[in-house]
């Protein structure tokens, strides 16, 4: 694994990469694309969301699913696409098991839009991809083999749960030149299609899906190298991995003086390495024509322009304006507008009172780190936003130390709480009053004579020992700043 | 376009006919006889005409988003030449089925 | 000649409902009649490849209970006979559209059309025979054995509803449903001398319907009369939320312009629909039609349609690619027959092989041929642009006339073997097919007889105007008594 991952460097100093992602995204429809059987295909026992249309039974027609055709528009325009005023579906034709009428009603030379593209940096340079279309089709079933070993299956088991779920084909230009380029178009892509709510972003599950065009070619040539599409990659390493090793596995052929023929290949996570799958000779040759049981769609400005008012302030967009707006850093606004909870968060919690920056590191720091481990965001934990506010409101008074603070997170993040009430109930409101850290500091002085000697004597770390005394006489509520300045105070007399 | 034995071939393939060579024989002939028969569609001059892939200006027939209880997996199933009550079953697939 | 009044089964729709309110009948009485006419005919005429009686005994003892307590408001349709061409869905009930590869499919559903039917109150007889997948013109193709013509059983039907019109004119019940692609309602219709009618396309829901070519197929009406023919077509027609391209717009009521006559309509005479292929004693009945609408007060005007001719190059390249691609889902997977193979690719091709007929095969391969990469554009998209100057040709006649008159087939029922080659079978619909191209209605009305076997007279008229067609089909025959005359087979059981 380290050595594929290694070798690319040397391969790309020869030649230069040239990468197009095809992306596969279900929509977060509640029925399917074109039946009314409830879209959930995960949590139904085998079978059980079907009906004569998604089981392709005879006599049956499709029905096109609107949501299905906004949350396309709105993904479009988030991808900066045009919207053609004219489209239609089309039949995709090619036998499988999965694929119950013989066909996949897709798109094929009108889709929904068109010409968009995806801006992100790599490595502090920004990297600008081409979006080719976005269009929308449906999903096929799924299969389960024997043994799950495709080749060696003596049978196989269908379930048509999936089959005609809503899915779009975000198909990206040949405009990434490395394997993190890709990887990074498709972190960006799953973070905007999951902000504008068409789709969940689960690789693993297979709601958000990556092939991969790979070819090289000796820099300054123009015309491109044999093309080699790499599948089955479910995760944003194996998408990397899988490209190095094919970066290497093409430019050792290519090194070799041999040449690269155009195939599918396929990516075994195991094995770290691709695998042939189909040559061109056997490519599949569909049959593409207008699909008769749907009349086409002719989208006008309106239709447009009423999904454009549905979509949410992007990513890129929001960071920019925490930066300005709350005066925080790049990273900060970054880590703070990664998901769109995040962001709702931190935007209440500023407009529940609490300052931007401290709102910033509580957010981005425990909090976060607190979200994780409970597997709840903020919004749905115990504590809740207003939770949350009141308890930086606290710390900013001065009304209880960090530490404290701290404790009261951890301990009312799940169980939820008044933090205003525990600090008074508890009596955790820290000491600031100089009258009663006065005498404390005194005890201090007189029960460590000779730390206080040493630092008379100019041991400065001496002070450490003098402030721990005083902190454990004030059950750890002294206001510790307070106490430093008293103490040095006391031993310059 | 003359029609090839090879192209019958091909087509029964995409088709999934598993014809016999008889019947292949037979298939040639008879398309060559349709195929020169509809030849005459070359003639007609279609610049100035669009295509017809439907009759009827119907246009963004579309149903909102709302789920109807599915038949279920006993139905789905009912028909089902080979199943083992909850999936539908094939043979085996040996390298992802014939392509063309 | 023998009149189709002898017998019940043999009558009318409005006949039969004015008898179940008048108490002279009952549902079950009518079935039992039918029942038994069919037990009788259909040795000889192999129209029937289901019967489905327990179903209807239910539906007629639920219609005798619909025509007890609101004998008003019930459809005409209540309590009456019918069938249904086989490749109609029905709930439970098997379907094969006349193919071996769907023996034993039972539909988890039942279709709109009969759906709407079967709410009216519809007594459901049984599913008749076909051509194999609605491909074909003289219901040999059916693999379930052909149908024999009530006229003369040695003699084919039409196609590909022969069954259905069969049963209608063997005097089994008084109507049935077929499917028209290519003129497949209205050709059957000429040759078995009843009345059928393909409605414009959209106006009928094809949910239901196991598609042959969709962009072509609609679900219409055998009947013995025009006006029950209408009746029929008002109870199926209309939009319907599972069918994307069933036009939503309300639907004229052809009962309300039944009456209005042809007086001062223009009728336009294409001749290109009188090819060599015309037989003359066709040519000489239809003419005699002409000359009574004429009587009747029609204008009879010559018409051209040019590209009626290559109208038939259109249709075998587009109704055969949709077909491959509606054809594809029967692959032993979900339904149906499946050949036993150890390997997938084995299963599809012998299962595919074995389960579909002659001319099934020849279309998937002649449709898969069209679609194919370097075909496309010369043959489909060709067609396609063709498509649309047949289309334009008929907006242009229907600038000037109200409606087209012409023979419905250019031959009468021929004798079954006799046309064993694909394109002479293809000629059958010359003069039908151009009609679904352009998704107009049409309709065949008996028009005379040669030789004792009957002849059809055709009438289109422009898309919605399906109303039309009827008042036209309506004037002639009420001028006329073909549409009394019976087939031998009518009255056997009575
Ligand atoms: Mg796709
Ligand atoms: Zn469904």
């Amino acid at each position: 694994m380290t050595q594929t991952a290694r070798a690319p460097a040397t391969a790309l100093d020869r030649y230069e990469v040239v990468i197009g992602l095809e992306v596969h995204a279900q929509l977060l429809t509640r029925s399917k694309m074109f039946c009314p059987c409830p879209a959930d295909y995960i949590n139904a026992g085998p079978n059980e969301n079907t009906c004569p249309v998604c089981l392709g039974l005879p006599g049956v027609l499709p029905t096109i699913n609107q949501q299905a055709v906004d949350f396309t528009v709105r993904t479009a325009l988030a991808l900066h696409c045009d919207i053609p005023d004219f489209t239609k579906f089309d039949r995709k034709n090619y036998f499988y098991p999965d694929l119950p009428k013989g066909y996949q009603i897709s798109q094929f030379d009108l889709p929904l839009s068109l010409n968009g593209h995806l801006e992100f940096p790599v490595n502090g340079t920004a990297v600008r991809c081409g979006i080719t279309r976005v269009h929308l089709e449906e999903d096929t079933g799924t299969m389960h083999h024997a043994g799950d070993v495709l080749q060696s299956a003596a049978s196989s088991l269908i379930d048509f749960n999936r089959c005609g779920v809503p899915l779009m084909e975000i198909v990206g230009e040949p405009d990434l030149r490395t394997p993190e380029a890709a990887r990074e178009y498709l972190v960006r892509l799953r973070q905007i299609l999951t902000y504008i709510g068409v789709n969940d972003g689960n690789l693993e599950q297979g709601s958000f899906r990556c092939d991969a065009n790979v070819s090289l070619r000796p820099h300054g040539q123009t015309e491109l190298g044999v093309k080699v599409e790499v599948k089955n990659m479910n995760s944003f390493r194996a998408v990397q991995h899988a490209l190095d090793s094919e970066i290497e596995r093409q430019s050792a052929v290519l090194d070799a003086g041999g040449t690269l023929v155009q195939e599918t290949r396929g990516w075994v996570e195991t094995q770290g390495r691709t695998i042939s799958q189909r040559s061109k000779e056997q490519a599949h040759d569909y049959r593409y024509f207008p699909e008769p049981d749907l009349p086409p769609l002719r989208l006008d400005a309106a239709f447009v322009e009423r999904v454009r008012s549905t979509l949410p302030e992007l990513p890129e967009a929001r960071a920019q304006r925490f930066q300005t707006a709350y005066g925080l850093t790049a990273y900060d606004a970054a880590v703070l507008t990664d998901t769109r909870e995040s962001a709702d968060a931190y935007e209440a919690l500023v407009s529940a009172g609490v300052s931007a920056k401290l709102a910033a590191n509580w957010h981005s720091g425990d909090v976060a780190a607190l979200a994780n481990e409970h597997h709840q965001p903020l919004q749905h934990s115990g504590l809740g936003i207003a939770g949350l506010a009141s308890l930086l409101r606290l710390v900013e008074s001065g009304t209880i130390n960090g530490p404290t603070a701290k404790e009261l997170l951890a301990e009312l993040y799940v169980s939820g709480g008044d933090p205003e009430a525990l600090v008074r109930d508890r009596g955790l409101a820290q000491v600031s009053d100089t009258a009663a850290l006065t005498a404390l500091v005194d005890a201090a002085v007189a029960a460590n004579p000779g730390a206080a000697a040493d630092f008379r004597a100019g041991k400065q770390q001496a002070i450490g020992q003098l402030m721990r005394a005083v902190k454990d006489a004030s059950g750890g509520k002294a206001d510790m700043p307070v106490v430093n300045r008293l103490l040095r105070d006391r031993l310059s007399e | 376009m003359t029609l090839t034995r090879a192209d019958v071939d091909h087509v029964a393939t995409l088709a999934r006919l598993g014809l016999t060579d008889a019947e292949k024989d037979r298939l040639l002939g008879e398309l060559e006889a349709i195929l020169g028969h509809i030849a005459r569609l070359q003639q007609v001059d279609t610049s100035k005409l669009a295509a017809t892939a439907q009759v009827g200006d119907l246009v963004n027939v579309m149903r909102p988003d709302v789920p109807e209880p599915p038949i279920g997996a006993a139905a789905a199933l009912r028909n089902a030449p080979v199943s083992d009550g909850s999936y539908f079953m094939v043979g085996a697939i040996q390298g992802g089925e014939l392509d063309g | 000649m023998r009149s189709r009044a002898a017998s019940l089964t043999a009558s009318t729709i409005t006949e039969l409902a004015a008898a179940l309110r008048d108490g002279s009948t009952t549902p079950r009485a009518l079935l039992a009649a039918a029942v038994a006419h069919l037990e009788k005919s259909d040795k000889d005429l192999n129209a029937y490849l289901t019967v489905t009686r327990e179903l209807a005994e239910q539906q007629a003892d639920a219609a005798a209970l619909t025509l007890e307590q609101h004998p008003d408001s019930a459809s005409p349709l209540c309590g009456i006979p019918m069938a249904l061409k086989d490749v109609l869905c029905v709930d439970g009930i098997e379907t094969t559209a006349g193919s071996q590869i769907l023996r034993g499919f039972k539909p988890p559903y039942t279709g709109t059309a009969v759906r709407r039917l079967f709410d009216a109150g519809a007594v459901c007889l049984g599913k008749t025979n076909c051509d194999e997948f609605a491909m074909g013109s003289s219901t040999e193709n059916s693999s379930f054995g052909p149908v024999g013509n009530p006229w003369d059983i040695e003699r084919v039907p039409g196609g590909s509803s022969g069954g259905s019109a069969a049963t209608v004119a063997a005097g089994t019940v008084p109507y049935s449903l077929g499917t028209d692609t290519g003129g497949s309602i209205r050709q059957p219709a000429a040759l078995c001398g009843v009345v059928g009618f393909k409605p414009t396309y959209g106006r009928v829901s094809r949910y239901g319907l196991i598609a042959f070519a969709s962009s072509l197929d609609q679900i219409g009406p055998f009947t013995r009369t025009v006006e029950d023919c209408a009746l029929v077509y008002s109870a199926i027609a209309g939009g319907d939320p599972r069918d994307s391209t069933c036009d939503p717009r309300a639907v004229a009521d052809p009962l309300d312009s039944l009456h209005a006559g042809v007086a001062g309509l223009r009728l336009g005479i294409p001749h290109e629909y009188f090819g060599e292929g015309t037989e003359p004693g066709v040519r000489a009945a239809v003419e005699a039609a002409f000359a009574v609408l004429e009587s009747q007060g029609a204008t009879l005007v010559e018409v051209s349609l040019p590209s009626t001719d290559v109208a038939l190059s259109v249709y075998y390249i587009i109704a055969p690619a949709e077909c491959s691609s509606n054809l594809a889902r029967y692959d032993g997977v979900r339904f149906g027959v499946r050949a036993d193979r150890p390997s997938l690719t084995d299963m599809y091709l012998e299962t595919r092989e074995a389960g579909f007929g002659r001319e099934v095969k020849r279309r998937v391969m002649l449709g898969t041929y069209s679609l194919s990469s370097g075909y496309y554009d010369a043959y489909y998209r060709q067609a396609q642009k063709v498509r649309t100057l047949v289309s334009q040709e008929f907006d242009a006649v229907f600038q000037d006339v109200d409606a087209i008159i012409s023979p419905t087939s250019p031959s009468v029922a021929f004798p079954m073997g006799s046309r064993s080659d694909p394109l002479s079978m293809y000629l059958c619909d010359a003069c039908t097919l151009p009609t679904n191209l352009a998704g107009l209605p049409g309709i065949s009305v008996p028009c005379g007889f040669v030789d004792g076997l009957p002849v059809g007279l055709q009438i289109l008229a422009p898309r919605f105007e399906d109303a039309r067609v009827f008042r036209v089909a309506h004037a002639y025959e009420q001028a006329t008594d073909f549409h009394r005359a019976a087939s031998p087979f009518v009255g056997t059981a009575a």
